[in-house]
């Protein structure tokens, strides 16, 4: 009787082990299927608080100064942001935007560390930011993988993207034209008068 | 039982649970072994088609599951024993050769090319028949009830730990991803 009880459970046990074989596989395929669908496409992000100065700012994620600044907001769970670390972080890679952070969002810090380390994100400026906490309260920001554009400290831009480079051109892009806004401005002004 | 028996077929149940988890994997994802060996040997990777490498899964399930019966257990141990000379071969030459593509020696999952897991775990299977032969005979029914529900277990536990990441990535998600952007 015995054995045929554990012959039973035996079975059940291969069983278990089978769907998570199958299970992983699948997981796999949706991966590299998400990455040859990459969109270049960037979209402003509704329900942002733009204009918004954060009280609290990481210290590891780079000093936003007084220029442009950019934070990419990656998540532990999401397929794409796995697809964004690998865009980051590859050759030819994103190491020399000097005025990037990445924050990590995610339901447990030791998730958000494994995350950082598998995709190799050690190198470049990062926040792991526990329950999203940073993001939300301070932004209302809950998608991801979004960017987030801060001009003088001030959140003037919110992003969902997919393509690093066609963020960056984008990001680049729009504070070309503010800059030149002022200018316009100035010389407006200066012909009225 | 002896406590003699009851280490051997603790043995054979943590060799079993090892050949039943890598034999599952080869036969759901062959494609990883292929490339990792084609990574090391060109010709080894033209020569292992899925339909071989899905054949070696099913060896090692049925020589994992042989171990734990003990009227075939020493033909069983025999090819254990075959299987885990290949397996440390094909690890040293991952080494030789610095292989990187991840090997899906335990499914899609794992991130490990060929090496020296491989060359251990290989030269651990190696022992399965030096080890039947030297322990002599044991009690036929009380040694398979042994060696099979301990053998579940193990099977169980190995399965859990190696989908670890798997697992806590699904328990930890604090919302679903849409379509394209997940949410936090």
């Amino acid at each position: 009787m015995l054995i045929v009880l554990s012959c039973a459970v035996l079975v059940l046990a291969a069983g278990m082990v089978v769907l998570f074989a199958m299970f992983g596989e699948l997981s796999a395929r949706v991966g590299e299927s998400g990455m040859v669908e990459r969109s270049t496409e960037v979209r402003p992000l509704e329900g942002a608080r733009l204009g918004q100065v954060p009280d609290s700012w990481p210290p590891t994620i780079g000093d936003p100064g007084t220029g442009e600044f950019t934070v990419l907001v990656l998540s532990s769970v999401c397929a794409s942001c796995a697809d964004i670390a690998a865009q980051l972080t590859e050759k030819p890679g994103h190491a020399d935007w000097q005025t990037m952070g990445v924050v990590i969002s995610t339901s447990h810090r030791d998730v958000g560390e494994n995350f950082v380390t598998q995709h190799g994100l050690g190198g470049l400026p990062h926040y792991v930011d526990v329950g999203g906490e940073w993001v939300s309260g301070e932004f209302d920001v809950r998608m991801s993988p979004s960017a987030l554009v801060f001009r003088d400290g001030r959140l003037v831009g919110a992003y969902i993207f997919h393509d690093v480079a066609a963020l960056r051109a984008a990001v680049t892009g729009t504070m070309a034209a503010a800059d030149q806004e002022p200018e316009k401005e100035e010389a407006w002004t200066e012909r009225r008068g | 039982m002896r406590s003699g028996d009851w280490v051997l077929a603790a043995a054979a149940a943590a060799a079993a649970a090892v050949l039943v988890n890598a034999g599952v994997a080869k036969l759901v994802s062959p494609g990883q072994l292929r490339g990792a060996a084609a990574e090391v040997s060109p010709l080894g990777g033209r020569l292992l088609t899925a339909a071989l490498v899905r054949g070696l899964g099913m060896a090692e399930i049925v020589a994992g599951m042989g171990l734990l019966i003990s009227q075939v257990r020493l033909p069983a141990a025999i090819a254990v024993s075959a299987l885990g000379a290949c397996f440390s071969a094909l690890g040293a030459l991952g080494l030789a050769r610095g292989s990187s593509l991840p090997c899906g020696c335990f499914g899609a999952v794992g991130a490990r090319p060929l090496g020296w897991t491989n060359v251990w775990l290989g030269a651990a299977l190696v022992l399965a028949w030096p080890v039947i032969v030297l322990a002599g005979p044991v009690p036929a029914l009380g040694y398979s009830q042994a060696a099979v529900l301990l053998a579940s277990i193990a099977v169980v536990l190995l399965c859990l730990w190696l989908n670890r990441s798997l697992i806590a990535a699904l328990r930890r998600a604090p919302r679903a991803e849409t379509a394209r952007s997940g949410v936090r």
